[in-house]
């Protein structure tokens, strides 16, 4: 079999980084169009969101489930953390990533090419940031207005596009909130990441995007 | 054919140097030391999620989810690894009679035979070796010994420890270590919590596998074939 190149590999963990990332550019009542998402998430300083993610997998009878926090603030910084099952999280600080995980009681920084590609996920946020989904080349967006509305995103390259063929985000109640996320890869296997307790706007000390726990 | 037996097992310590010897333990008979050498595994069928914790040469690295399920009483398995934030990176399966498929492969893990040294480490962590033992004993240091005949004319050795963990190495026919595992004596739902497996060389690796979920095997002893 044939896979993605290093390139469509890298966007390929943009996708699953940026349907986080994304976090901060929705907000509802806002959705009707590309104008009204860019207006409404340019109030957007800060988030703090509590995440649920399920995946789903044809091999297990349930939802693998994680949760974790999100936290964010501009222009580029980046709080990915799981508690569980995986106690892990990702640092975006400026031009520094660093993912750290807990092994036997104390915090370790994990080295690895995976940091490298999530070097990636930066190049592409100031376009999500901006709530600028029609420029983005890798994924083509398609906007459903409705109760909920949904941001329907579609890898651009087919390489890419047969190992995540969709992600599906839908925009929450609250402005400047999304509900969560769906990230499909085939029919047979899915994630669902479920927000809930989000804050926008907070303050968010240095130390949240540099240090762990 | 059990004399052969003995007499294969008293040879092997002068063709393969690195093994250690098996002390006979004639009060034990040796269907009893092979039951309690396979006691360690699980009974298939079952689906099982795992923590990975990889190290590879040039301290480079990274953690994995592991998802394995089996089917046919272990007789075929589909395993997937996925990244921490849950995308699928590697989507394999195996079977007696087909052996190793790929569905799925995201570089840099689509290198040949990635799938197939990940299915037999799977395969090794999860299942006794397949056959019966060619010897039974202990080693000078205790703990029971069960060795079966290795591929190639190598050898696979699982030892019972006393203190309760347990063990596998895996030598060629030359002597020289292969993999070598070692579990705790915790067990949840019949598997053991931790697993470390150790790939010697200068392209060894290791592997920390910790135990996070278990479900029984799919129902009518089937597994969803893969996407095409």
């Amino acid at each position: 079999m044939s896979g993605p190149s290093a390139a469509q590999r890298r966007t390929l963990l943009a996708a699953v980084g940026l349907a986080l990332l994304v976090v901060p550019l929705c907000a509802a009542g806002w959705g009707d169009d590309w104008d009204a998402i860019r207006e409404a998430t340019s109030s957007v300083r800060t988030v703090k969101a509590e995440f649920v993610q399920e995946k789903r997998l044809p091999i297990l009878s349930r939802p693998l489930r994680s949760e974790g926090a999100f936290f964010f603030r501009r222009p580029g910084d980046v709080r990915w953390e799981y508690r569980s099952p995986v106690a892990s999280v990702l640092l975006l600080h400026g031009n520094d990533v660093r993912r750290f995980l807990r092994r036997d009681g104390a915090w370790v920084q994990e080295a690895g090419a995976g940091m490298e590609a999530m070097r990636v996920v930066l190049d592409e946020i100031a376009l999500w940031l901006a709530g600028d989904f029609e420029s983005s080349t890798a994924f083509a967006p398609t906007l459903k207005p409705g109760t909920p509305t949904t941001i329907e995103l579609v890898p651009r390259e087919d390489a890419v596009r047969r190992f995540v063929t969709r992600v599906v985000l839908t925009l929450g109640d609250t402005p400047g909130a999304i509900a969560s996320i769906d990230i499909f890869e085939g029919e047979q296997a899915s994630t669902h990441i479920e927000f809930h307790g989000t804050e926008l706007n907070g303050e968010l000390a240095d130390s949240v995007f540099t240090t762990v726990p | 054919m059990r004399s052969v037996r003995v007499l294969w097992l008293a040879l092997w310590p002068a063709a393969c140097g690195g093994l250690p010897p098996i002390l006979p333990v004639p009060a034990e008979p040796a269907a009893e030391a092979m039951q309690r050498c396979t006691a360690v595994y699980p009974t298939p069928d079952f689906r099982v999620v795992h923590s990975i914790a990889a190290t590879l040469p040039g301290d480079q690295g990274g953690t994995f989810i592991g998802v394995t399920a089996t089917a046919d009483g272990g007789r075929s398995l589909r395993s997937m690894l996925l990244s921490l934030e849950g995308l699928a990176l590697v989507d394999a399966t195996w079977s007696e009679a087909a052996g190793v498929a790929v569905a799925r492969a995201l570089p840099p893990l689509d290198q040949e035979g990635f799938a197939q040294g990940m299915v037999d480490d799977i395969r090794l962590l999860l299942f006794p070796p397949p056959g019966v033992p060619v010897a039974t004993g202990r080693y000078e240091e205790g703990g029971t010994v069960c060795r079966w005949r290795g591929v190639d004319d190598g050898a696979v050795d699982v030892v019972v420890e006393q203190t309760g963990g347990w063990r596998v190495r895996v030598w060629d026919a030359a002597g020289d270590l292969l993999r070598d595992v070692a579990a705790g004596s915790e067990f949840r739902d019949g598997f053991s919590t931790k697993l470390r497996l150790t790939a010697p060389g200068a392209a060894g690796y290791v592997l920390e596998l910790e135990l996070l979920e278990v479900e029984p095997g799919p129902a009518g002893g089937a597994l969803p074939a893969p996407e095409p």
